[in-house]
């Protein structure tokens, strides 16, 4: 009984938290269907939050057990929900998101019926997939020698275990990824009163319905949900999606959280809310501690969004970005301080990534790794043509004036990204490269597809039909 | 060659149903209208045509994952050819914060190793013998083994080739 409402406890705490950020953002709009629409984004946010949080206290020793889980947690929720007028009306019953959707609806007819029966059909398919994550057992090579043993460690000892992190007896179980996702883990197996490898799975499959939830409501909000709710229930049904998250890897959670940053940097891009620019740093933070792709593909996508303004007509914008990459550094610095005081590296060096001479003797790993990645991401059967789709889309938005700019971000993005993973091939210490090559490079492709998802959300949103989420 | 071939067809498709649609020389709006099109349509479609495959596959899983029980289960990832009961008997052994330094011999060796510290947890594994309170022999002998000289008594057998033994500073 309590290895499964003690996670759902976890779970609302999560969501709690993650209404008091929206709030303090300024996103809620203050209305019980407007708060019940947010939950999948909220409960995101919240994990994303909170966990970054306790990693932060970790770092400087403090233990988190479920007593400072909740505490954070609730503070969170209520110093959320007390900022704003709006975070005392979230529980109030009175018209809001839904009704407008009502209304909107109602005016196509078709579409509404549409939606609705795909709706139901999702609905149907998320409780199946929460029957079969609840008793899917851990077998998974990584996720038991990596991101579930890093769980255990941290439900055994509560604080980060130094020797356990430092020892060379433990180095193949990479002790510089981030914490994010064990961290989790740990705070459901405490929820849990016991470590329970089966039930953790349906953890990792809430993230999946959270996500597609997040996006209805996104787009919900931006009035383009007619548009976003194919798009977003087909990501529940990409086989290299679900299939890898019931390994409980941290690839597909990263990547979801990827393709929410990047798709509300682009928000901002394109209206220059600075709430969502918030979000988004919120969201790139979290995949950034998740895993290492998630780091080096937020950096990428900051960065492409500075040139991108700096390019562009509003480079006052510029400063508030800048705002925004303290916020992001500030998110993920304590995990990196913490290793590198204690003399943990990574598989690569970036000095030895950044000197010629290096380069030039590891030259012959980059036509492999290029063609690896590249095959991957081709596979129409994993990820049933996300890429071309959202490549070509953007491509042609490059002629449309009003979407150049965006167009541009997501491609770069894109490009800079896979270059990005090719380097790290490049400049690993990994042999033999095949066998690196053959046991991930269909997961970090992940990176690329979330960034093509977030491309093709938001260039497929009609430009003029666009409303604020204010 | 082949993502381009993909990105190719989605363009002159859009292109294609752009030029249908607007009855004279598409815009870039017009293509890029008509590939958001062929991306919901497609979307909608790849649900519909995959969730009851998905939904079957879940279900058929969740028929395989329920028969197990919950020692079979928390042993579903050993690795093929690991003796994994002989972890279990050794979990049995080792006191709370107590030590241990695996010697295994064979082509599987880092199969075992991970599988065995994880198994093994929280307790410690070191990478230095003289550091561990137990030693442990996978498919090594623990008198013939360049290690004996630092057990403090006979090893204990669990069976041919799998034993543990107190190291000598152990308490």
């Amino acid at each position: 009984m309590r290895a499964d409402l003690g996670p759902a406890a976890v779970d609302i705490l999560f969501v709690l938290a993650g209404l008091g950020v929206l709030n303090a953002v300024g996103v809620l709009r203050g209305s019980l269907s407007d708060t019940a629409a947010a939950v999948g984004l909220a409960f995101l946010a919240g994990i994303c939050f909170v966990m970054t949080l306790s990693i932060a206290l970790l770092t400087i020793g403090v233990p988190i057990r479920l007593p400072i889980f909740v505490a954070l947690s609730l503070s969170a929720a209520l110093l959320g929900l007390l900022s704003r007028p709006t975070g005392r009306q979230v529980f109030r019953l009175h018209g809001g998101s839904l009704g407008e959707l009502r209304s909107r609806l109602r005016r196509k007819r078709l579409q509404a019926w549409i939606a609705t029966v795909t709706l139901c059909g999702f609905g149907v398919y998320a409780v199946i997939g929460a029957l079969e994550t609840r008793v899917q057992p851990l077998d998974a090579w990584d996720a038991w020698s990596i991101w579930t043993r890093k769980a255990e460690m941290l439900f055994f000892s509560g604080s980060l275990p130094v020797d356990f992190f430092t020892s060379s007896a433990y180095t193949f179980m990479h002790p510089d990824y981030p914490i994010l996702l064990p961290l989790f883990e740990s705070v459901q197996f405490r929820a849990m009163g016991k470590i329970d490898t089966q039930a953790i799975h349906l953890q990792f499959w809430l993230l999946l319905v959270a996500f597609v939830w997040a996006i209805l409501y996104l787009g919900l909000r931006r009035g383009t949900i007619v548009v976003w709710l194919p798009l977003a229930v087909a990501v529940s049904i990409v086989p290299a999606v679900w299939g890898q998250l019931l390994t409980a890897y941290a690839d597909i959670p990263m990547a979801l959280l990827l393709s929410l940053g990047v798709l509300l940097l682009g928000e901002w891009l394109a209206s220059r809310d600075w709430r969502m620019l918030a979000l988004a740093v919120l969201f790139l933070v979290g995949s950034a501690n998740t895993k290492n792709e998630g780091l080096m593909a937020a950096v990428v996508a900051l960065g492409v969004a500075g040139a991108v303004t700096a390019l562009g007509p509003r480079r006052v914008d510029l400063r508030v970005l800048g705002l925004a990459v303290c916020a992001f550094v500030a998110g993920i610095l304590p995990w990196r301080i913490w290793t590198e005081s204690h003399g943990i590296r990574g598989d690569f060096s970036v000095r030895d990534g950044l000197s010629p001479s290096f380069l030039a003797d590891h030259a012959g790993r980059v036509w492999p790794s290029v063609q690896s990645l590249y095959s991957q991401l081709v596979i129409d059967t994993s990820w049933l043509y996300v890429v071309p789709l959202g490549g070509a889309l953007a491509l042609v938005c490059l002629f449309v004036q009003r979407k150049r700019s965006l167009a541009a971000f997501y491609l770069a993005t894109g490009a800079l990204a896979f270059a990005a993973l090719v380097w790290v091939y490049w400049i690993s210490a990994t042999i033999p490269l095949g066998f690196y090559l053959s046991t991930s490079a269909y997961r970090v492709v992940s990176v690329l597809t979330a960034v093509a998802f977030a491309a093709l959300l938001q260039l497929a949103s009609p430009t003029d039909d666009r409303s604020e989420l204010g | 060659m082949v993502l381009l071939i993909q990105l190719g067809a989605v363009l002159l498709t859009g292109l294609v149903a752009a030029a249908v649609w607007s009855k004279s020389r598409p815009s870039s709006q017009a293509v890029a209208r008509a590939i958001v099109i062929l991306a919901l349509v497609f979307g909608y479609l790849a649900f519909w045509g995959k969730v009851w495959k998905a939904s079957d596959d879940l279900l058929s899983q969740r028929s395989q994952s329920e028969k197990l029980t919950q020692a079979q289960a928390a042993v579903a990832g050993t690795p093929v050819g690991v003796n994994t009961s002989f972890a279990q008997w050794i979990k049995h052994r080792l006191d709370p914060g107590e030590r241990y330094y695996l010697v295994s011999k064979g082509s599987n060796s880092e199969q075992v190793y991970q599988w065995f510290t994880y198994v093994l947890s929280p307790n410690l594994a070191t990478a230095d013998p003289r550091q561990a309170d137990w030693l442990i022999f996978y498919g090594d002998s623990a008198t013939s083994s360049p290690y004996a000289q630092l057990i403090r008594a006979g090893a204990q057998r669990f069976e041919p080739g799998y034993s543990i033994a107190r190291v000598s500073h152990a308490s």
